[in-house]
């Protein structure tokens, strides 16, 4: 276990859940940055690495599963939580064959991610 | 909806048939359940519990607006086609859902002014908020408001031509309407506000007009003041007769106090005195700031101006400690009603009571003070109740009051803590005026509960013990908790009160508000209303609490309807004042019937209807048969002989057997007993709020006086059950809703045994002091009743 905190990129196209997570989670004791796009967010994931990434499947001009694929191959040990509306099993099962931790149907509860986040912490050995 | 076929019929499955309606009807509680577990759902996302995206607002109307359609398709199935106009409303409601989706500004987008009656919620983007507010709050929740109407964001783009001969004559007409109301022509207020989505309700310029002839003109110039760069609407408002003028903000926060409400009070800017008072109940004056007046001045109280003896030697205000805590009721309760802390202004009438004249949304500047991190949260010492299920989040805190149905609304203090034994429909008018509401039974998917999200009253439903807190006692209830607390909390209250700040306006939260403004108002409280009609259904809420009506009324007349294809009823194989026949529509009895036309005797042991179980266990107690034979005068023969000329020339149905159609948790019960008719009906589920009994109770062989005192004798003894019974003649019709399951079947049990004591009773009662005397015997054998504490029901 390290004392610093885990950090967690959130992309997603609407604005509202950028806005709602981002307080929510720096509240609890994380490091966020939020993207509305993809392309923002891979240019920052070459920058850095994060231990969280949490993104939207279906976007609009976006392919949430592109963007996951490629921050598996930079990042491997990033744990990557899928959160969408359009819940399917095909596309579950596509998510966790590209190593997703984790997959969350929207609309969540803010509980419901927070789980998901201390789940991967754990997995990871990660967290205070 | 296609005939039935003859195989249908005579299987007992076709419309028309038992089976049909109670599988229709079976189908329609379902579906409403979906709908308001839907509702609940959207409401609690827009309190903040979940976050959704555009994505989910699409879905859920599509998925609401189906489930709608279907309760439409299955009352038009059990009514023979008879509420075709459901679907009309139901497709209005889509169009309008539809419409806020797509960003537009609804069905009355094409109108140039709009009175204040016509306005609701969704109205706002097109009249604005503060004339959608006033309306609101003025008409829906009768608070003392200014009247006027809106110059909407139509009306304000045509009147910026010049001649606009629609625009204007839209204005004459509702400036004439408005002077009707009123009884003649006053001065008026004008607001110009900023219309949503750009900045909600913003307010521009206000313009005063003293002379009502000039309006069209004082229009233009104000619009000519500011060009078109956003939608503008204006209210137009009759100005009330005032002694004194100010503002109210339900929020504010200021150096070493705890969040507070911030009245301003005066003639003008010069001489107005600040107040800051508590939020909760008494609202205790916090701080003032009095303005230097005249000496001569005259109070509101109407007493002069006097220097205080004070050490502090200050003046006195304009208004009293008293006068301030009322605008804050008045304040806090349109709070509520808005969503979240607003600036509210106001005027004193010359009757000294408040008058709301605006309302804007706070401007910025509201960060909570440091100061509220450190006040302590209540300890498990603290919590007098704990459980139930949240109807609607959030802290409310104020002095318990015990409600039922029949408590007229102005007899609630603002921001009472309301206790009921049942969240009944019937509370919906009062809810608006509460700080909180406890029930002791109802779901959070019940009509009441989307009424308390829909004021934003917190509310904890099925939490036992809320009956027995002490009237008049302080409370703070904690929804989101499930607990309530002793005394004023200031700790959660100070929570609760920066949270609201937290007010999402985000895009996809207003849409989500304005949805929900079409979808879980519940504007059709009363089923006997002459408006309790299809067309007048404009939320879904309206769609889905008509339908549920409409169909407890459907089967009602189950046992009316021509026995044709009902199938093969079985006789009870006991001993009873009167035979009766049972139809089993799924799961009434142990043992499927005999073959086809066969009706085989059934005992008391193989019922597994509960509530066709409990009823038969009440008439079967034979030490309340009443054996003595009935004394008859020549007035109850030929009373009977008229009586029974009647029913020989009305329908068959009125001559038949007495039929119980019962499954597992259903009754219907049709009983002709001699000369009386009578008609229960029963759903006793684990669902409290599916549960309800249903009496209809007519005739007897007496005379018509005799007759009336044994149906007033029924009425009382219903109405000792908590039952909402009323009486016409010798008709008793009584509705009892709401129930534990339990309850439900010990109430059917007391029906039994009433039923086999009433029994021609009717000739026995020669006198008034009759009726009592055999009531009383009756209630000392029956014993204790059920559910002998509860309080009305709806």
């Amino acid at each position: 276990m390290s004392d610093r905190r885990t950090s967690i990129l959130v992309l997603d196209d609407e604005p509202i859940v950028c806005k709602r997570l981002r307080p929510f989670f720096s509240k609890a004791g994380y490091e966020v940055e939020t993207f509305g796009s993809a392309d923002e967010a891979l240019a920052r994931v070459r920058e850095r690495a994060f231990d969280v990434v949490i993104t939207d499947l279906k976007m609009q001009d976006m392919d949430g599963l592109a963007f996951l694929t490629k921050v598996k191959e930079i990042h491997p040990d990033t744990g990557v939580i899928v959160i969408t509306g359009f819940a399917t099993l095909e596309t579950a099962r596509e998510s966790f064959r590209q190593g997703v931790f984790d997959f969350v149907a929207k609309p969540f509860k803010l509980a419901d991610i927070l789980d998901s986040v201390r789940r991967v912490e754990k997995e990871k050995g990660l967290g205070a | 909806m296609r005939p039935p076929g003859d195989a249908q019929v005579q299987d007992g499955q076709g419309p028309g048939t038992a089976r049909f309606l109670f599988r229709a009807f079976r189908r329609i509680l379902d579906l409403n359940t979906r709908v308001l577990e839907a509702m609940a759902r959207m409401d609690r996302a827009l309190g903040g519990e979940y976050v959704f995206d555009a994505a989910f607002l699409q879905s859920a109307v599509r998925d609401l607006g189906g489930l709608a359609h279907r309760v439409a398709y299955h009352l038009n199935g059990m009514t023979g086609e008879a509420e075709v106009a459901l679907y009309d409303a139901c497709l209005g409601v889509k169009d309008g859902l539809e419409d806020v989706l797509s960003g537009g500004l609804g069905s009355l987008a094409g109108r140039h002014a709009l009175a204040f009656a016509e306005l609701d919620w969704e109205a706002e983007p097109l009249a604005g908020l503060p004339a959608v507010a006033l309306a609101v709050l003025g008409g829906r929740l009768g608070l003392p408001a200014a009247d006027g109407f809106s110059l909407t964001v139509t009306g304000t783009k045509a009147l910026r031509q010049d001649p606009a001969p629609a625009a204007e004559a839209a204005i004459a007409r509702e400036l004439a309407a408005l002077s009707a109301r009123h009884g003649g022509p006053a001065a008026l207020d004008l607001v110009l506000a900023e219309a949503w989505p750009d900045a909600p309700g913003q307010v521009l310029a206000t313009r005063a007009v003293d002379d009502p002839a000039g309006l069209v003109e004082s229009l233009r110039a104000l619009l000519a003041e500011h060009p078109e760069s956003s939608p503008l609407a204006v209210a137009v408002l009759r100005r009330p007769a005032a002694l004194l003028s100010g503002s109210l903000q339900t929020l504010a926060f200021a150096p070493a106090l705890p969040p507070a409400i911030l009245v301003h009070a005066g003639h003008g800017e010069a001489d107005r005195d600040r107040s800051w008072i508590e939020r909760t109940a008494p609202h205790a004056l916090l701080r003032s700031r009095l303005a230097t007046k005249p000496l001569d001045a005259l109070l509101v109280q109407r007493r002069p101006q006097a220097l205080s003896r004070g050490r502090l030697m200050r003046g006195s205000a304009w208004l009293s400690p008293e006068r301030l805590a009322r605008l804050a009721d008045l304040g806090l309760t349109a709070e509520r009603a808005l969503g979240g802390p607003h600036l509210l202004h106001w005027v004193l009438d010359p009757a000294g009571e408040a008058v709301l004249t605006g309302v804007e949304p706070l401007a910025g500047g509201l960060d909570p003070h440091p100061d509220d991190a450190h006040v302590p949260l209540p300890g498990p010492a603290d919590r007098l109740l704990a459980g139930g299920r949240t109807a609607c989040g959030g802290v409310g805190a104020g002095a318990v009051l015990a409600i039922d149905e029949n408590t007229p609304p102005a007899d609630v203090p603002l921001g009472a803590v309301g206790v009921a034994r049942a969240a009944s429909p019937g509370l919906s008018r009062i809810v608006p005026r509460l700080a909180a509401l406890l029930t002791e039974v109802g779901s959070p998917a019940s009509h009441l509960a989307t009424v308390a999200r829909e004021s934003r009253v917190p509310a904890l439903f099925g939490l036992s013990g809320s009956l027995g807190l002490a009237s008049g006692s302080l409370v703070t209830v904690d929804a989101d908790q499930a607990e309530v607390y002793r005394g004023m909390q200031h700790g959660l209250l100070r929570q609760a009160a920066a949270a609201a700040l937290e007010t999402g306006r985000e895009p996809e939260v207003q849409v989500l508000r304005r949805l929900l403004r079409l979808i879980r108002p519940l504007n059709l409280h009363d089923p006997d209303s002459p408006d309790f009609r299809a067309e007048r259904c404009r939320t879904l809420h309206d769609v889905i609490h008509y339908a549920h009506e409409k169909a407890v009324q459907a089967l009602l007349q189950i046992g009316s309807t021509p026995t044709s294809g009902l199938g093969a009823p079985r006789r009870l194989a006991e001993e009873s004042p009167f035979a009766v026949d049972i139809l089993d529509v799924g799961g009434g009895l142990a043992t499927p019937a005999p073959g086809n036309g066969e009706t085989g005797g059934v005992a008391l042991d193989q019922v597994t209807s509960a509530p066709l179980r409990a009823f038969l266990d009440g008439l079967l107690l034979r030490g309340l048969w009443r054996q003595a034979p009935a004394r008859l005068g020549l007035g109850d023969i030929f009373g009977g002989m008229d009586r029974s000329a009647r029913m020989l020339a009305s329908p068959p149905r009125h001559t038949g057997s007495n039929l119980a159609i019962a499954a597992t948790d259903y009754l219907n019960l049709t009983l002709r007993l001699g000369y009386h008719f009578s008609v229960i009906d029963a759903l006793a589920t684990p669902r409290p709020e599916h549960n309800a009994v249903y009496f209809r109770f007519v005739g007897g062989f007496a005379d018509p006086e005799r007759r009336k005192r044994r149906a007033e004798m029924v009425r009382g003894a219903l109405e000792s059950l908590g039952f909402r019974a009323r009486r016409q003649g010798d008709l008793v019709v009584a509705r009892l809703k709401l129930l534990e399951q339990e309850h439900t079947l010990a109430v059917l049990r007391f029906l039994g045994a009433l039923t086999a004591y009433t029994r021609q009773l009717d000739v026995d009662l020669a006198a008034d002091e009759d009726a009592a005397r055999f009531l009383d015997a009756f209630l000392r054998e029956f014993g204790p009743l059920p559910g002998a504490a509860a309080g009305g029901d709806h």
